[in-house]
């Protein structure tokens, strides 16, 4: 509302800037542009006394110059008087104008903001938006710790505590850092293995890469009923589309993870992904549009566990909860739809959105990505084929009116 | 709120450019005076709305708000505040707006400041400004809004281009732009001029001031450009002829030449169509430039980010200014007075022969920068043109222009005396001789180019202030007397041996650091001692430092001159940990004008060794001093205020009759 405010004071005060001028009672007639030339040459002439009176130029040049001064403010005062004033616009084209100013330059405006802009979006500026959760005091515990380890690199505790908070704080590339150090120092645990294979995770943009798959497995290993590794792994398996063997896993999940578990709507929409994918593979048949999935699985942010803030300590924020994952995960998507925002030109990139999106259950998003995918490359490129090819894997097709925006 | 206000704000100088755009153009047209004054209250209007919308996204910058698209893409918590505030430019979308938000600064002086201009010229080319001002806010309003939001909103960026991350973005795209910008003004007087169909007696008065100070930025900006590749990009080069740098540097040898033509147009009357011309072309050039570096046609770290969509709507309005004002050039060029007369040997000739070798020197180097973008849309080959093709016919080109350019100042307006300005020229002749005769017996090997090279600049160094030194008359005068004359003359004159001194020292540094710089590249162990430009450098080891977003290897040599400690220097290859991306901080040593560069290469996986280039320069910090005494030269000619009247000289023969009776 206040913004609205600024925007009409803002308005107001442009349209009067142009209008004031028009308003004024008439001008007397102008001289004509002659006339200001002859202006220029006479204050020439007094610059030019001024010079021979402080004695900067010889006399021989100052009688030539005075004479070419001459010739011209003769010939601009001839002119001059030739031309004569101007008479100035008639009453009809200055309500035109007037009428222009008032009308053309507010609505302009507005309408121009109204389909550009985000009205009512406030501002979200670093320190106000980690303030709300405790942030604030994060960033300088982390900040404190990250000044004792730079004097004293060799204290695994230190980076063990710090590297969950990095990873929270969607800083992976020292999460992983973080980790790895403490794994030096200190040995492996499940929690650090799992905890490097999430920002390995999140550095490739969501996609469990090999070396992230390794480490979860590393993790299971030391504990087998670490089920955040297991989300992971049926994630895997789901990304690179081996339906088979991830609804083994996403079962498993399911029913080894407490009731209350928060990632299993996420694990109930990519079981019936791949339900679907498999079945549509079976038949031979089209693909059912993709919109389903959206209806079948819960909405993301539907169950209350999928989302809040969680207003922990930084030694429960080592303990990271199921609900932050899923934020997380979240945040990650957003972050790389908005890099293929300004890099369009990426391929893996889009289909690694694609197929997160499918993953959460977000059917319309993934078809809507896969437009504006297939619409990035020309049509008879290397990457539209590939692209096209990758969604018939997935069961995604667009229709060829929507591709494009 | 604050980043919607300044969205908001952004908009609204798009309405309010576009209603300048007409109503002053209109009113010039039928004369009313009501309707040309709405051009200055909207120009000024319109620049407090761009710098509004900037400081909004300035706001956004330092306080890390990544619910905006730019921020998020191109900042990082972790980044100090002073390159927090630096990335606002330091990608596309901010630095189009801060060069929009400049050409309204530029709008609103002479909105503000042309009061003795005549109001039709003024009205006229406000509208012009208004043109541009509306194409470019237009431009980033579709294609590239910096005040696009972000939700959800991401806790971290994505971190600036850590070779960004120095203290030369805070300096080199500001003053690049006041240079690029500032020709718009010459562009919109030379537009306005064609629309009236007459140039008035202030045209020049007021485009001279223009273009001088935007050539003074724009010196400025390319030799800090030029220094922040030296030393950031660890290479050790200072001009490598890439299309970006080429992009510079055109308007700026356009713009010099503009620079010289509006001097005879302001004291002559002389030359008003061609300086028109090169008004258009100057500006065109920027354009030009920014087109190259902005449309993604050319890839280097000024490319942000590429987009065919921009790239289109860049040359849309890149043919419609420079094809609609050479087409209207055509149309009116021919119904324009033509100014006053002058013989080939003046000092009006002997600019119009600068003018020649300038434009020339613009033109090869526009074919060397576009021919390979031509070849490769033909479906050519994909070539590159480098330093060879341009030493082969930029360097030709320039000789001749540098050995004219003391004649130039000595030769009288109207009609000259080349052989008194020749014999005028001893000294200078003198230094140059000995200059060459002191390179060749002190230097072992051959070195005969490099010597006329660094006697060429003795030439122009020396030859830049005969001008003065005769003016004052020391010889007969005597000494005081000298000196009271020489605080006399006018500021213009100390501005123009100023400048061309500056010339002359940045052809010594490029000389010297071209002819007689040395280069090592070895492998070093800690303990290793290599010999390089006088010094004995000992590599004292690697040792691990942590900035506050990077990383860094730092590895320390200490210096010996002869058997005297001469401290240590250090050299450090940098990891941004945001981007996982590599930078190399080269170590320099300065001294007197020669400096010792040293950059770390990779380091050998077993053993420690690590690899060293070094690199000895001599006299290579002239060449952006001699820049930067240039634009020196500038401002103190720009200091100098007079109405500037060129008085021809005397006839040698018929002593009675003033000579401007016969033109």
């Amino acid at each position: 509302m206040f913004f609205w405010v600024i925007a009409a004071a803002l308005t107001a005060l442009a349209t009067i800037a142009a209008l004031l001028p028009l308003l004024r009672s008439a001008a007397p007639a102008r001289p004509a542009a002659a006339a200001h030339d002859a202006e220029v040459y006479r204050a020439q002439l007094g610059e030019l006394n001024d010079d021979i009176a402080r004695g900067t130029i010889a006399a021989f040049e100052a009688e030539t110059a005075r004479a070419e001064i001459g010739r011209r403010l003769l010939r601009a005062s001839g002119k001059a008087a030739a031309e004569g004033a101007s008479h100035g616009a008639s009453r009809s084209t200055l309500i035109g104008a007037t009428l222009a100013v008032v009308v053309l330059l507010p609505l302009s405006s507005i309408g121009l903001y109204a389909y550009l802009g985000s009205a009512g979006l406030p501002d979200l500026p670093l320190a106000e938006r980690a303030a709300p959760s405790g942030g604030r005091d994060v960033a300088s515990l982390v900040a404190q710790a990250e000044e004792r380890l730079r004097t004293n690199p060799n204290d695994g505790q230190g980076w063990a505590v710090l590297a969950p908070i990095y990873l929270r704080m969607e800083r992976p590339m020292d999460a992983e850092r973080a980790f790895r150090n403490a794994t030096r120092l200190l040995g492996a645990t499940a929690d650090r293995e799992a905890g490097l294979g999430e920002a390995l995770t999140q550095i490739a943009g969501g996609e469990v890469t090999d070396d992230a798959r390794a480490a979860f497995e590393r993790a299971l290993a030391l504990n087998a009923s670490y089920l955040p590794a297991r989300f992971f792994l049926a994630l895997d398996l789901s990304q690179e589309n081996r339906l088979d063997a991830a609804l083994v896993a996403w079962q498993d999940l399911i029913d080894k993870s407490p009731a209350e578990a928060p990632w299993l709507p996420i694990a109930n929409a990519a079981i019936a992904d791949a339900r679907q994918k498999r079945a549509a593979a079976g038949n031979g048949a089209p693909a059912q549009p993709p919109a389903s999935i959206a209806q079948e699985a819960p909405a993301p942010g539907s169950t209350a566990a999928a989302r809040g803030p969680t207003g922990e300590d930084i030694a429960a924020a080592a303990d990271l909860s199921a609900g932050d994952r899923r934020a997380m995960i979240e945040g990650m998507v957003a972050q790389l739809a908005s890099r293929l925002k300004t890099a369009p030109n990426d391929v893996e990139g889009w289909k690694r959105l694609i197929r997160s999106y499918t993953v959460l259950g977000e059917g319309e998003k993934a078809a809507t990505a896969f437009g504006e995918a297939k619409a990035s490359f020309p049509a008879s490129s290397a990457e539209a084929q590939a692209l096209a090819e990758f969604g018939r894997e997935l069961g995604l097709s667009s229709p060829t009116g929507t591709a494009t925006q | 709120m604050i980043v919607e206000t300044g969205h908001y704000a952004l908009i609204l100088a798009l309405s309010l450019a576009l209603i300048q755009s007409v109503l002053p153009l209109v009113g010039a047209r039928i004369g009313d005076a009501r309707m040309m004054e709405t051009g200055r209250s909207t120009a000024v209007g319109g620049f407090l709305l761009l710098a509004l919308s900037f400081t909004a996204l300035v706001v956004a910058y330092g306080t890390s708000d990544f619910s905006v698209l730019n921020v998020f893409a191109n900042s990082h918590s972790q980044q100090p505040l002073i390159y927090k505030l630096t990335a606002t430019w330091g990608n596309h979308e901010g630095s189009m707006l801060l060069w929009v938000l400049i050409l309204g600064f530029f709008g609103a002086l002479v909105a503000a400041f042309g009061r003795d201009l005549p109001e039709s010229l003024r009205a006229n080319v406000l509208s012009v400004q208004a043109w541009i001002t509306s194409a470019f806010l237009l431009f980033i309003l579709t294609t590239s809004n910096p005040f696009t939001r972000l939700v959800p909103t991401p806790p971290e960026g994505q971190d600036l281009n850590p070779i960004l991350q120095d203290i030369g973005l805070a300096i080199h795209p500001p003053l690049l732009y006041l240079g690029y910008v500032g020709f718009s003004i010459a562009f919109s007087f030379a537009v306005a001029a064609l629309i009236d169909g007459r140039v008035d007696a202030a045209w020049a008065r007021w485009v001279r001031p223009w273009t001088l100070a935007a050539w003074i930025f724009l010196t400025c900006g390319i030799a800090v450009g030029s220094y922040w590749a030296y030393y950031e990009l660890g290479w050790g080069g200072w001009w490598f002829w890439d299309p970006v740098e080429n992009a510079s540097f055109m308007p700026w040898l356009s713009g010099t030449a503009l620079l010289h033509s509006a001097l005879v147009m302001e004291k002559r009357s002389a030359l008003k169509i061609w300086t028109i011309l090169l008004a258009i072309l100057t500006f065109s050039l920027s354009l030009l430039g920014t087109f190259l570096v902005r449309s993604g046609v050319l890839t280097s770290v000024h490319a942000f980010a590429t987009d065919p969509a921009r790239g289109v709507f860049i040359l849309a309005i890149l043919c419609l200014f420079i094809g609609g004002s050479l087409a209207l050039f055509a149309l009116r060029a021919s119904s324009l007075e033509t100014g006053g007369l002058f013989a080939p040997i003046s000092r009006e000739g002997s600019l119009v022969l600068n003018n020649l070798f300038l434009t020339t020197a613009a033109a090869t180097v526009l074919i060397g920068t576009l021919y390979p973008l031509f070849l490769d849309v033909l479906g050519g080959a994909k070539i590159s043109v480098g330093a060879p093709f341009f030493n082969l016919t930029f360097g030709p080109l320039m000789v001749p222009l540098l050995f004219a350019v003391p004649f130039g100042p000595l030769l009288a307006w109207k009609r000259g005396d080349l052989l008194g300005a020749a014999q005028r020229l001893y000294a200078a002749a003198g230094a140059a001789l000995l200059a060459v005769i002191l390179v060749i017996a002190f230097t072992r090997g051959v070195a005969v180019l490099a010597a006329l090279g660094i006697g060429l600049s003795a030439w122009l160094m020396v030859g830049s202030f005969v001008d003065l030194w005769e003016r004052a008359n020391f010889r007969r005068a005597g000494f005081r007397i000298g000196l009271s004359r020489l605080a006399g003359l006018p500021r213009s004159a100390f501005g123009t041996a100023i400048a061309h001194f500056g010339l002359g020292a940045t052809l010594l540094g490029i000389v010297g650091a071209s002819a007689f710089g040395t280069e090592v590249i070895t492998t070093m162990k800690p303990g290793d001692t290599v010999a390089a430009g006088g010094y004995e450098i000992r590599f004292e080891g690697l040792s691990q430092r942590t900035g506050p977003n990077f990383t860094a290897e730092v590895g320390t040599f200490r210096l010996m001159r002869g058997n005297a400690e001469s401290g240590t220097l250090e050299s450090s290859r940098r990891l941004y940990t945001a981007r996982q991306m590599p930078t190399t901080e080269a170590g320099i040593r300065t001294r007197l004008f020669s400096q010792l560069y040293l950059s770390l290469g990779d380091a050998d996986a077993n053993g420690g060794a690590t690899v060293v280039r070094i690199w000895h320069k001599p006299l290579v910090t002239l060449i952006w001093l001699g820049a930067l005494v240039m634009a020196g030269g500038g401002i103190v000619s720009l200091a100098d205020r007079r109405l500037r009247i060129g008085a021809p000289a005397r006839r040698r023969h018929g002593k009675a009759k003033p000579a401007g009776a016969t033109a």
